[in-house]
């Protein structure tokens, strides 16, 4: 339930302020429905999803896809690396950034 | 403007290697470039390459195979060598001996006198996308600019023909040309005959040019593979941009992924087209078998390879859509559409 409420507070409420969007709950149950299956293990803010493994070169086609849908952005090539998208924690700061609004 | 590929074609050496015994010949420099990985992807590097034979240079070498292909290509266009205005090489390992332009030692040898010709060692396998944009620019600089011819011709550096976790390399030449339909065909001639390009896109990053690099060792010239950046940081995002791009150019031309016809792709290892097939929902009669067990991976002459053995086989037919893509060193993503 924690996580559907937490669903609804994304950027497709653009009247909600940055700080209030809550970016790593819709990832997160993304992540855990599309590369975990019925693992009742879950995705900590500082797992390695890429570099361990767990979402590999054609899972990011869907992860990339689900994130700019979600938070309606566009990542440049340069952005997207498996660095800057490897946990949760990187991917809220990197959302965060492409929100901003820019001087 | 209309640009048509009016022809293409490839040339190969007759000397054969089994990829079993390329691979134990340069075991050392297999287990060094593997090194650094985990047992479990050490394993993977190996697994699913689906590469039986390779083709080495020996008489011939790379700038023979691309002229012999050149030589066949124009002769399928029905363009005399005089009427050749553009020559793009491309060629990304050229043999060590060859220092001198493919472009221009081709058009002395061709008899193509008045062409203008330029080289460039960028892009690897996806250096054919680099070469038509290249094309497609200069013909829209200048309309004298009518008929261009595109080449490769390619062998790695002695003891260099594996490129694991990737690939293992396979000595190849190849040549499109491509020719420009004027605004007024009852002034321009006839109408040129062959698949018109509808779109080129190439993404490159250079930030990765090192992940596969050309290094210089006690003298010798050799291919450096960090298979650590390729896990880590190529791949995670290898078939994303091809997808992008793939996207970006339908969208642009207003078509769909049913829209394609045939998929042209790389014949880097069976698991990478198999990789390429499953992020668009590819089945085994768009994306079909190519002759990869034969000639091992060929760099940027695959896409040729590839297109030519469809056209042989039959399976290209008039308002068919094609849609070539490859990935390759620099790093470099092209996607090509064309309309037959």
């Amino acid at each position: 339930m924690a996580d559907e409420a937490a669903l609804k507070n994304t950027a497709d409420d653009t009247s909600m302020s940055l700080e209030i969007i809550d970016i790593k709950a819709p990832v997160r149950q993304y992540v855990q429905e599309n590369f975990y299956g019925a693992s009742p293990q879950r995705v900590a803010d500082g797992t390695p999803l890429i570099t361990s493994g767990i979402i590999d070169s054609i899972g990011m086609i869907g992860l990339v896809a689900f994130i700019e849908e979600r938070f309606k952005i566009e990542f440049q090539p340069t952005e997207i690396n498996a660095q800057g998208l490897d946990t949760l924690d990187r991917i809220e700061a990197l959302v965060r950034r492409k929100l901003e609004p820019r001087p | 403007m209309n640009v048509r590929i009016a022809s293409a074609a490839y040339a190969v050496p007759p000397e054969i290697e089994k990829v079993e015994a390329v691979l134990a010949r340069e075991t050392t420099r297999v287990e060094a470039a593997l090194a650094p990985l985990t047992p479990r992807s050490r394993d993977r590097a190996k697994e699913g390459l689906g590469l039986d034979r390779v083709r080495v240079c020996g008489a011939k070498q790379p700038f023979d195979l691309a002229l012999e292909a050149a030589s066949a290509a124009l002769k399928e266009a029905g363009v005399s060598s005089q009427h050749l205005d553009l020559i793009v090489d491309y060629s990304t390992f050229p043999g060590e001996d060859h220092q001198v332009s493919f472009a221009h030692k081709l058009s002395a040898e061709l008899g193509a006198e008045t062409s203008l010709n330029i080289s460039f060692k960028a892009g690897g396998c996806a250096g054919l996308h680099l070469a038509i944009k290249t094309a497609i620019a200069y013909m829209n600089m200048d309309p004298k600019i009518q008929t261009a011819l595109l080449v490769t011709g390619d062998t790695p550096p002695k003891g260099n023909r594996t490129l694991l976790p990737v690939t293992v390399q396979g000595d190849a030449g190849s040549a499109m040309v491509l020719r420009r339909q004027g605004d007024n065909p009852e002034a321009d001639g006839p109408k040129i005959e062959g698949p018109e390009i509808l779109d080129t896109r190439v993404l490159t990053l250079g930030h990765l040019y090192d992940a596969i690099s050309l290094v210089r060792t006690n003298g010798h010239l050799g291919i450096a593979v960090n298979a650590l950046q390729i896990e880590h940081e190529v791949m995670p995002i290898y078939y994303l941009n091809l997808y992008r791009l793939v996207q970006e150019a339908l969208e642009a031309t207003s078509l769909s992924l049913k829209d394609i016809d045939h998929f042209i792709y790389s014949n880097i290892s069976q698991r990478d087209r198999e990789g390429f097939g499953r992020i668009l929902g590819l089945n085994d009669t768009k994306l079909p078998v190519t002759p990869m067990t034969e000639y091992g991976h060929t760099f940027a002459s695959d896409l040729i390879i590839n297109y030519v053995t469809l056209r042989r086989e039959g399976k290209i037919r008039p308002g068919q859509l094609l849609l070539f893509a490859s990935a390759g060193i620099g790093f470099t993503w092209g996607v090509t559409l064309a309309r037959v």
